[in-house]
Parts: structure tokens; sequence; C-alpha cells
């Protein structure tokens, strides 16, 4: 077992739409490694090829050339496809068209019914993925009268009650309200952190970018940057050249470093900012 | 507004009625209608009626609700009682010019409406009290043996479950279209019939593709859930029968004895 500790491996993954009059190469020659218990921004534009590309990784679509490795199985293995579906969940991004039960309990044992657990675990399961999620006062109710952000909520803990090792968000928080959208955050990061769960966020959102420990930038089907946060961000010109917006707080440090105050550009957060201000100031 | 409709006709309570398994309840359901047809005396049909209401009160549900499933119907009973009174042919009660009323002609009016009655008035307790998805699994389990000659029963069951889910999801959505239609100025409502309804395929039309994407996103949301048919497939939700079922059974037995019996020596 030499990659333990790679979760997700990528050996020059393309993908290419054949549907279309002429045919569109949405992933091209992608290589990548991620580890257990990262935290990963995908980030581009519309039409880059991150959603493409999420969908390789739990088996929705198969490679067209290259192959995508999950535990040390291969996603184009139709003996495997199950086993790493229930390893790698992915949450969508209409929290509507991703609840299949009537009410939200049903919703959450959908999952577990399907891998074949038996009838009392599955009613463990519901009430530990609700509790983790923190809506165990939800349980009863019909998914019509929830919020978009307790939907994706639901969709997190359906998720949860399969015992995933990852979970992808294909562009979960771009339908939420800015509320909804942190405390979804929230939920995503502290499950992170306590069960060291592999987390994907796929989004256009740059500020979603500062609670990951690693960003991956795709532009045309291919990796432009991969890195911490803090190192992305420091290329301000280049992301701008892309067509992508950085934080806030970077971009002002941006200035004020072409401005002469600063020597490099390394905060992503308002607090990290406040920091190196004060020390311009000092 | 919209939002609020309950789905079926389900009215939550927690009596024996309401506890059945759904199986007993849609299999006495079913068996009851066939007795009612059978029946053929007038007590016996008076006796199944109060059997019916009884069965009302022990829910907890007021008698009310018996007369709102029977309503809609209303017309048809009476068009029925005139039709059996006027012309059916038979020793006369009562002649008055050219119109005959014949003792059959009343009995068998009397037969077919307290018929009717009854059986909508039976269909609706169990509608009050089972929930849809409570129903599409009981009408999942009870029809699995036809899964040997290739009935695809799971995913009929699977398809009801959606059905019953989108219900109100789709409602709110049309709720919107036509909003966003009148905002357009989009006429909906007015003008004689066939303006009115060619003013809904404006409302229609965008419904249906919304709802081609909604089933694309959603069969590939259960997919990468391990949904894979219902081969393998356990459910959170086990039916269950228990003592109540046993004896509702029974009593349901008893009683169908005593109608027949009532019926061919009284």
């Amino acid at each position: 077992m030499k990659s333990i500790d790679s979760l997700i491996k990528t050996n020059d993954v393309s993908y290419v739409y054949l549907n279309s009059i002429n045919p569109i190469k949405a992933v091209n020659k992608i290589s990548l490694s991620i580890k257990q218990g990262e935290y990963i921004a995908m980030l581009g534009r519309n039409g880059s090829g991150k959603s493409t590309f999420a969908r390789l990784l739990n088996a929705l679509l198969l490679p067209s050339e290259g192959e995508v490795i999950v535990l040390s199985k291969n996603a184009a293995n139709e003996d495997d496809l199950w086993f790493i579906r229930k390893r790698v969940g992915m949450i969508f991004q209409n929290p509507d068209n991703q609840i299949i039960g009537t009410t939200v309990e049903e919703d959450i044992a959908f999952g577990p019914e399907n891998l074949g657990v038996i009838q009392q675990e599955i009613k463990s399961r519901v009430t530990q993925a609700l509790t983790d999620v923190g809506i165990l006062d939800l349980r009863e109710r019909a998914p019509h009268m929830l919020s978009g952000g307790q939907k994706q909520k639901v969709g997190i803990a359906a998720i949860l009650a399969m015992h995933p090792m990852c979970i992808i968000m294909d562009e979960s928080t771009s339908m939420l309200d800015p509320l909804g959208r942190e405390e979804l955050l929230k939920v995503v990061s502290i499950l992170n952190k306590k069960e060291k769960i592999t987390i994907i966020n796929i989004t256009h959102h740059m500020e979603e970018a500062t609670f990951a420990n690693r960003v991956i930038i795709i532009d045309n089907g291919k990796i432009v940057e991969d890195g911490t946060p803090a190192e992305v961000f420091t290329d301000v010109d280049k992301i701008t050249k892309i067509g992508l917006d950085v934080p806030q707080v970077t971009l002002l440090l941006h200035k004020l470093k072409k401005a002469g105050y600063l020597k490099k550009v390394d905060a992503i957060t308002v607090k990290q900012a406040y920091e190196r201000i004060v020390q311009i100031l000092e | 507004m919209i939002k609020d409709i309950t789905l079926g006709q389900y009215l939550p309570g927690n009596s024996i009625i309401h506890r059945l398994d759904p199986r007993t309840k849609l299999l006495m359901t079913v068996s009851f209608m066939m007795v009612l047809f059978i029946l053929n005396s007038i007590l016996s049909l008076i006796i199944s009626m109060v059997i019916v209401l009884s069965c009302y009160h022990i829910a907890g549900i007021s008698y009310k609700y018996a007369f709102k499933g029977i309503k809609p119907v209303l017309y048809v009973i009476v068009f029925t009682v005139i039709l059996n009174v006027f012309f059916t042919s038979g020793a006369p009660l009562l002649v008055w010019k050219f119109i005959t009323i014949s003792k059959e002609g009343v009995n068998s009016a009397i037969l077919v409406s307290l018929r009717v009655l009854t059986l909508i008035t039976s269909a609706s307790i169990m509608t009050y009290t089972t929930t849809p998805i409570m129903l599409t699994d009981a009408i999942e389990k009870l029809f699995k043996p036809l899964k040997k000659i290739k009935v695809p029963v799971h995913e009929m069951a699977m398809m009801m479950t959606i059905a019953l889910r989108f219900i109100p999801t789709l409602i709110d959505e049309t709720d919107k279209i036509m909003k966003a239609q009148a905002a357009r100025g989009a006429d909906i409502g007015t003008g004689n019939i066939i303006q009115r309804a060619k003013s809904f395929i404006p409302i229609l039309v965008p419904l249906f593709i919304s709802s081609f994407k909604r089933a694309d996103d959603l069969a590939i949301a259960m997919e990468s859930r391990c949904y894979r048919g219902g081969e393998g497939r356990t459910s959170m939700r086990v039916l269950k029968f228990t003592n109540k079922d046993l004896f509702a059974f029974i009593a349901f037995v008893l009683f169908t004895i005593i109608l027949f019996v009532l019926q061919f020596f009284i």
C-alpha cells in the first residue's frame, strides 16, 4: 500500500465531450494527487473544465484518456465503481434537484439504503449525520419547507451517512445567500478538521478559497496554479489575466505593494491583511 | 399559500387505525370494496356504512371529512337514483299520469346510492390515515411477487416516491413561472375557454423544460449516491405486521361474516 497517503490520483486525465458537433476537450491532461484530509478550493471561470474534472473524480464520467485512481482502485473498472462513489461523495449546484426523499430523514437514508446497510444501522447513521451537520431538528421536515442553505446541509448529511472519505462540492454555494453560504462552509470546515474528511470545493467565489489549505486554479482544462492560498494569490496579475478575481484584501495589499509599501503579498484574510498594514504603519 | 397544500389527504393522528400496517389497510379496503359489491340487502349496507363511520370515530377524524369525499360524486349519485327510481320496471308503488314508480326501483336506488357512499367513505378513511409514502411502500411490498414475471415493481415505487417528492417543488415553480409570464404581460385566465387554454402554453412549456433538467440532475445525484436499482437495497422503514393488524383482520372477517349472514338469512 504505497499510496496510502494519496486518496485520489489522476494521471494525465483528459475528457472530451463528443456529443457536440465539434468535440470539446474539457479536461486536458491533468495530473494531480490529493491527500487524505486536505481542503482544496478549485477555482476557474465558467467552462474552464472544473466541474467536468470533479465528475471524473467519482466516476460519474470516465476519462477519455489517462486514469483516475481512488484509494488504489481505477475508476474505469466497473467493479470498483460503487466502492469509489461510496468514498467520494458529491453535492451539486441546485439544492432542489438532489433531494430524493419526501422527508429529510428519508433522503439521508437513501445512500445507506443503496449500500445495503441493515435497518437499525441506517437509523443510527441518519441520526449521526444530522447531528454532525447540526440539523437534527429538521429530521421530519419535507424538503420544500427548507431554505437553500438547509437543503445543502441535508445534501452534506446525506453523503456523511455513507461514511465518505472525500466530499466534492460542485458549485454548491452558488445558489445560496451569503448567510447560507457562510454556514455551509463552516460545517464543511468542521468536518474537515474533526473527521479528516477531504473537501474539494469547486467555486468561483474567491473568498471561499481562504478557507482552504490548497488552491487549484483550472483554465482551459489545465491546471494553471496549485499551491497554498497565500502562494497562489501572490501572483495577482496572473490570476486577473485568467479572468478571476482575487480576494479584496489581497487586491488591497497588491496595490500597496505596487505603491512600494510592501515587499510581497502574503495575506488572504482580513486579519492577516490588518496585521500587515499595522506593520507598515509602524 | 400554494406551498401549504398537503400531499394526498393525509390527516396526521396517532389512533390505532393510523398505526396499522399500511398493507393491512390497503388489503382490507380492497376486500371491503369487493364485499360491498356482493352485498345486496339494504340492512347489510346500512350496517357497513355504520362500520365505516365508526372507523372515522376511532381514527378521530371528523365526519365532515367523510362528507368531503362524497361531495364530488353527489351529482352522480342523484343521477343514478333518478334513473333507478323512474326506469326500473316492477310492481307499481305510485302511479301519476305517465310516471310510474316501482317498488323495485326505489329498492335498487337505495342500494346503489348506499353502496357508492360506503365505497367512497371507506376508501377515504384509508387515505386520511395513511401517508402517501406508506401507501407506496405497501404497494411495493404487496406486489413484490410480480417481480418474478419481470414487472418492475421497485422502479414503479421509486417513480411514485419521486413524483410525491416533486409535486410541491413543481407547484412552486408553476407559481414562479406564472408570475414571470404575468410580469411580461401574459394574460392568464381571462377570455373564453379556448383563449384560457391557450394562455397556459407559455406556462407549460418552461415547466416541461425545467422538469427535464431536474430529472437529469436528479439522475446524476442518485447515481453519485450509489443508486443501482432495487437489487441489494435495504430500507430504513420496515413494515411489520403486529398484533394490531391481526386484531384488525379478525374484526374485519367477523364483520364480513355478520354482513353476509344478515343478507342471506334475514
